[in-house]
């Protein structure tokens, strides 16, 4: 009988751990912006790989942090990860502020001695070391279409411009339907002037863009300034090499999202240009 | 004292006789060359990966020979009757706990030592000085705190739990604190090894901890042994060998 007890305190006990570990990352894990996963029992345990692909996005964030961690850094960013914010366009300074006080009891002040509770970024000579943690995201996880990005975007900043290519065609390789890496891919050609490969790769975003099939089902700023990009770029490629009609369409085109559009002016001043050139 | 360390001595004894030590260093040593030789992108020398896969990996493997030691000390003395033969000796039990907590605990901080040193070593040989040297002094005292609490810890669950069964909840005790540490809920009330862990300030060179700070973190690690021995004791006081 009391073996009896003994086992099943010890089953008790494993069960309140097993469960408390898968919660308490799901919960983290949903702080994330991008809902690639959204059914949230999926994410416990639809598998290990995702797990530690969410993992590895964490500790790059943290890596970016000088080792503050991920849920800490999103005090300071109000809720937002600074490696998408950076890959998506430039972090606003006034975002640098934790939010709340800060304690003075016992424990958080040992806590603060002994563990990296202040925000500051990697000097940019070091950007680099936030590298593995995105090959490691990916190679868990393949259809982490932003372990794809983000690693891509990082690369090219760091002037690998072909094994950020080389990175992001894996990534393509293994979410073919992804207008995510299609507009990276784009966008990375069209700053190292190949202008017909990044038309390539920016027509099929767009098209995958407008079927709005998954993985492409806008749900967060990141992919709505993605596809703002898609439109944005193509339509001025398209102008600047004179294709004034084409680019009309894509500006056109991009209203149909139903979005405040910021193509407005550039459709008036489009029209305008056809009008002067007849 | 006597019969504390000779008690000490069978379980530093053990340590030679099993074979887990040296295969934990081979392993070790493997992860340490074959994290050197990584390269991502075709950028190699990552040098906070390196120091995070290696502290990592010294950290865990010293907690793995701590509680796994702790963990069948106990149920081994009484699965094979040898309490019997060290109780029927001028030994109290008392002493025979302390003495199993020294041992496993000289055991642990030796192997722990060993790993560091190789870790430290592998850092020079890399030319990684990015590290203050206090940081590295600090973070090897507070491990020694760390692996005090999880011995006795360990040692206190042996009492009432199997040896596979009381590894896999100090594992996991072990690995819960550590990631999700203030996360828990009512935590302010529950231990903190995880504040033992001064690895990423360690990693991302940042500045030293206080020395008030350690001296608190030791009487903290110094509370919790007592308090895990002791109740230890009370359990296996009472028991009706």
């Amino acid at each position: 009988m009391t073996i009896m007890k003994r086992y099943i305190l010890t089953i008790l006990i494993i069960l309140f751990y097993a469960v408390t570990i898968p919660l308490n990352t799901a919960l983290k894990s949903s702080r994330l912006e991008e809902s690639k996963e959204p059914d949230i029992i999926q994410n416990m345990f639809g598998g290990m790989r995702s797990f530690v692909a969410d993992w590895a996005f964490m500790k790059a964030e943290e890596y970016h942090h000088r080792g503050l961690p991920f849920v800490e850094s999103l005090s300071y960013h109000h809720g937002q990860s600074t490696l998408m914010e950076e890959a998506h366009g430039p972090e606003e300074e006034e975002h640098h502020h934790a939010e709340g006080e800060v304690k003075n009891d016992l424990f958080s002040r040992i806590y603060r001695s002994v563990k990296v509770t202040e925000d500051s970024h990697l000097a940019p000579s070091e950007d680099k070391e936030v590298l593995p943690w995105f090959y490691t995201e990916v190679l868990f996880n393949p259809h982490d279409i932003r372990g794809y990005v983000l690693g891509g975007y990082w690369l090219e900043m760091m002037g690998r411009y072909e094994e950020s290519v080389k990175f992001l065609k894996n990534g393509q390789k293994n979410n073919p339907d992804s207008a995510q890496i299609c507009v990276s891919l784009g966008g990375s050609y069209y700053r190292n002037k190949n202008i017909e490969e990044a038309v390539s790769y920016l027509e099929r975003a767009r098209a995958l863009w407008l079927k709005g099939a998954p993985p492409n089902v806008v749900s967060n700023d990141y992919m709505v300034t993605d596809r703002l990009m898609t439109y944005d770029l193509l339509g001025y490629i398209y102008e600047t090499r004179g294709q004034y009609e084409k680019a009309l369409e894509v500006y056109t085109e991009y209203e149909r999202f139903g979005l405040p559009s910021t193509m407005d002016e550039k459709i008036i001043k489009l029209k305008n240009l056809m009008n002067a050139v007849k | 004292m006597h019969n504390i360390l000779s008690i000490a001595k069978g379980v530093l004894k053990e340590l030679a006789r099993r074979k887990d030590l040296y295969l934990i260093f081979a392993l070790l040593l493997i992860i340490l060359l074959y994290s050197a030789s990584l390269s991502f992108g075709g950028e190699s020398n990552f040098q906070r990966y390196f120091k995070e896969i290696g502290i990592s990996f010294t950290y865990i493997f010293s907690v793995i020979i701590a509680i796994t030691f702790a963990s069948r000390q106990v149920p081994q003395e009484v699965e094979t009757r040898s309490i019997y033969h060290i109780l029927a000796r001028p030994v109290s039990r008392l002493e025979f706990i302390i003495g199993k907590f020294l041992g496993v605990f000289f055991v642990s901080a030796a192997s722990f030592s060993l790993f560091y040193a190789v870790y430290v070593i592998s850092l020079v040989l890399r030319k990684d000085f990015s590290t203050p040297p206090v940081l590295f002094v600090q973070g090897y005292i507070l491990h020694l705190f760390l692996l005090s609490f999880f011995t006795s810890l360990t040692i206190f669950f042996s009492l009432f739990l199997s040896a596979a069964s009381n590894a896999v909840i100090s594992l996991i005790l072990y690995f819960g604190t550590n990631w999700f540490g203030a996360t828990f809920p009512a935590y302010v009330y529950l231990p903190h090894p995880e504040l033992f862990d001064i690895r990423d300030k360690i990693i991302h060179s940042w500045d030293a901890v206080p020395g008030w700070a350690i001296s608190f973190l030791a009487l903290y690690a110094a509370i919790y042994t007592l308090f895990f021995l002791l109740s230890s004791y009370a359990v296996f006081r009472s028991r009706d060998l």
